[in-house]
């Protein structure tokens, strides 16, 4: 019985293989960029989120989601780009504006949120709505008060572009840009994305240490915040009614679940860069980490969803409050906002 | 002999699994599609003429989707031709019809499965291409039963960026709460002499929201299906769309959903399993194989 599966088998196999030859898997074409072109997975992080399945990361890829990342050719008249709303020098969120305005020049209604540590996010969005890193963009280049476009003339705009047609040829060995390419490429830039070498890390890492004033807001944190902005992304990615109001008229996350009980959640924002990354809560409507650390301290709202860790405010005095803001300075990487690898691309 | 099994291991892989109760040989195609044959059943004899129709007699079937409204399929649905309710006497004038096939598979008399392999279909009542179904080089024999899934399974949408029917650009997904359109109907209804619009948008893939539907096409009788070698067998299938109002109100009380959740997951599955995804009887008739 065996030998007559076996035989079946090879049967099988030698005839079917002048029909469908396996395809070569398309690399980048500059191996060399390949070969030392790597995830770089920050010791004291978790395993990332996001593990590139079926969207293998290249140098060439990465490359093409950065020149994407800042062309205006992806919103409808060419006016903005990604980078309008996320800016580099800001942490990736906007240019300290609490809202964004559009290619109708109308505002949003939440505030842009800064790109960091991607890789690691389960989901997208204040509210959590995109389940995925390669899919996110969607909300962003077809919202009408984003970039306005469509998906399909995207795509045809970006086969109409010599420039984009050799890129994506280059990343993806594609004759005919797909949305899927596009998205994969923004996805290669955007996970790529990594903040790891604040102040912070080089404490834990044991290369320098806290101030006196850091080290009491960083035991303060540790006992305040952390159970939410949890070490060391500064996020438990969950989403939590932080008393802002007592009435939301942004529903938050019961947008997407139609659950009354998610009413005026959103999700915790990590608080890396947070320095860079002002104003803060999910429309921008506080200016500063002072009035940040004094709404936590003495401002809540009660309603009935709201965090049970937030029910009696944070009750944190001045000195607390000051100190706790030294300590999120710490988490400010000079090296990420300088990177050169994100800044907008010189040449075309 | 050794040297030709490492060749042949390049082209195909072989697993057993357990599935449907049985223990399957399963074979995957260099073009995706998938063969699964039972083991413990069939006998050597069966084997052999499997495996030689697999090399050397191979056909292919075409389903052909022609898309009906009323009680006894009686009036044709057409992009901009009114049809009348049956149940609830709306007259609807559609613009826009499209809902996927995926995940098809064949059954043959002989318990084996061929499997469709990439399998995503959008069905766009607008292009007439879209309205056969095509599957290519299966082994010949009597095929018993298409099985297939109505809308797009869970997997693809929790798996970021997909391409050719589940591309972005057929605009079939939302982009704000990640996840497929599974159905879209739009067009228009008279309501008291006025021309009012109507906008479904049906999905939901995983939890109480969930529509996603497996189901089976089943070929007997006067309409049992037989591949030839180098031929194609045509299936004509009636598909009547005017079951996504079994249970869900008329269109004068309800014209619009864009989200997952209750009232979608009427319409689609509707009372008993007697909407447009879920009726076992009436959604998709088998009603002529050529």
């Amino acid at each position: 019985m065996r030998v007559l599966t076996y035989l079946i088998i090879l049967f099988y196999m030698v005839s079917c293989k002048k029909e469908a030859e396996i395809k070569p898997v398309v690399k980048s074409v500059d191996t060399t960029y390949t070969s030392t072109f790597s995830f770089n997975q920050p010791s004291n992080f978790p395993s990332p989120h996001y593990t590139f399945y079926k969207n293998s990361l290249t140098q060439k890829g990465f490359e093409l989601g950065r020149y994407l990342f800042y062309d205006p050719i992806l919103s409808l008249d060419s006016s903005i780009s990604c980078s309008t709303c996320h800016a580099q020098q800001h942490g990736f969120a906007d240019h300290n504006i609490p809202l964004s305005k559009g290619v109708d020049k109308k505002f949003g209604t939440r505030n842009a949120p800064a790109l960091m540590n991607l890789a690691w996010s389960t989901s997208f969005m204040w509210d959590g709505g995109v389940n995925h890193i390669e899919v996110q963009p969607l909300v962003p280049l077809t919202s009408e008060h984003e970039l306005g476009e469509t998906m399909a003339n995207l795509v045809i705009k970006l086969n109409k572009n010599s420039f984009y047609k050799k890129k994506f040829k280059e990343a993806f060995g594609v004759e005919t840009i797909t949305d899927q390419k596009l998205l994969h490429a923004l996805a290669q830039f955007t996970s790529m994305l990594i903040s790891s070498n604040a102040k912070y890390d080089q404490v834990i890492a044991g290369k320098t240490s806290f101030t006196p004033q850091e080290q009491q807001g960083y035991e303060l944190f540790k006992a305040k915040c952390a159970n939410c902005h949890t070490e060391p992304l500064f996020t438990d990615y969950s989403f939590r009614n932080t008393g802002l109001e007592s009435n939301f008229k942004d529903i938050g996350r019961e947008r997407v679940t139609q659950d009354p009980a998610d009413r005026g959640k959103f999700k915790v924002p990590t608080l890396r860069n947070v320095e860079f990354t002002y104003p803060y809560m999910h429309d921008g409507r506080l200016f500063n980490l002072e009035q940040v650390l004094a709404f936590k301290s003495s401002g809540i709202q009660d309603s009935p969803n709201l965090d049970p860790s937030l029910k009696n405010g944070l009750n944190l005095s001045k000195e607390e409050q000051q100190a706790i803001i030294a300590f999120l300075k710490t988490l400010s990487d000079y090296t990420f906002i300088g990177n050169p690898m994100y800044a907008e691309p010189v040449i075309k | 002999m050794k040297k030709i099994l490492v060749a042949a291991s390049m082209f195909m892989s072989l697993v057993y699994q357990v599935s449907y109760g049985q223990t399957y040989m399963k074979i995957h195609k260099n073009n995706g599609s998938t063969l699964e044959i039972p083991v413990n059943t069939i006998d050597s004899v069966t084997y052999s003429t499997i495996s030689s129709n697999l090399v050397n007699s191979k056909g292919n079937i075409s389903i052909d989707l022609s898309h009906k409204f009323g009680m006894m399929n009686e009036q044709t649905l057409a992009i901009g031709k009114p049809v009348v309710h049956p149940m609830k006497g709306d007259t609807m004038t559609f613009s826009k019809f499209k809902y996927f096939i995926s995940n098809v598979k064949f059954k043959n008399a002989d318990g084996m499965y061929w499997t469709e392999g990439e399998s995503y279909h959008l069905v766009d009542l607008a292009k007439p291409e879209s309205l056969n179904l095509s599957f290519k080089d299966l082994p010949a024999g009597t095929y018993t039963q298409m099985e297939y899934t109505m809308g797009v399974d869970s997997a693809r949408n929790v798996s970021g960026a997909q391409t050719g029917a589940l591309s972005t650009t057929n605009d079939m997904y939302w982009s704000w709460k990640s996840g497929y359109i599974m159905l879209k109907a739009e067009g228009t209804y008279l309501d008291t002499a006025k021309q009012k619009m109507f906008t479904f948008h049906l999905g939901g893939f995983s939890g109480v929201n969930n529509i996603v539907t497996k189901r089976t096409m089943v070929f007997e009788g006067a309409t049992a299906l037989t591949v030839t070698k180098d031929q194609t067998s045509t299936v004509g299938v009636e598909v009547n769309p005017g079951l996504l109002w079994h249970s869900a109100p008329s269109v004068k009380e309800v014209n619009m959903i864009h989200m997952p959740g209750a009232a979608a997951k009427l319409m689609a599955l509707g009372d008993g399993g007697l909407g447009f995804f879920a009726n076992p009887m009436y959604s998709f008739k088998v009603k002529s194989v050529k």
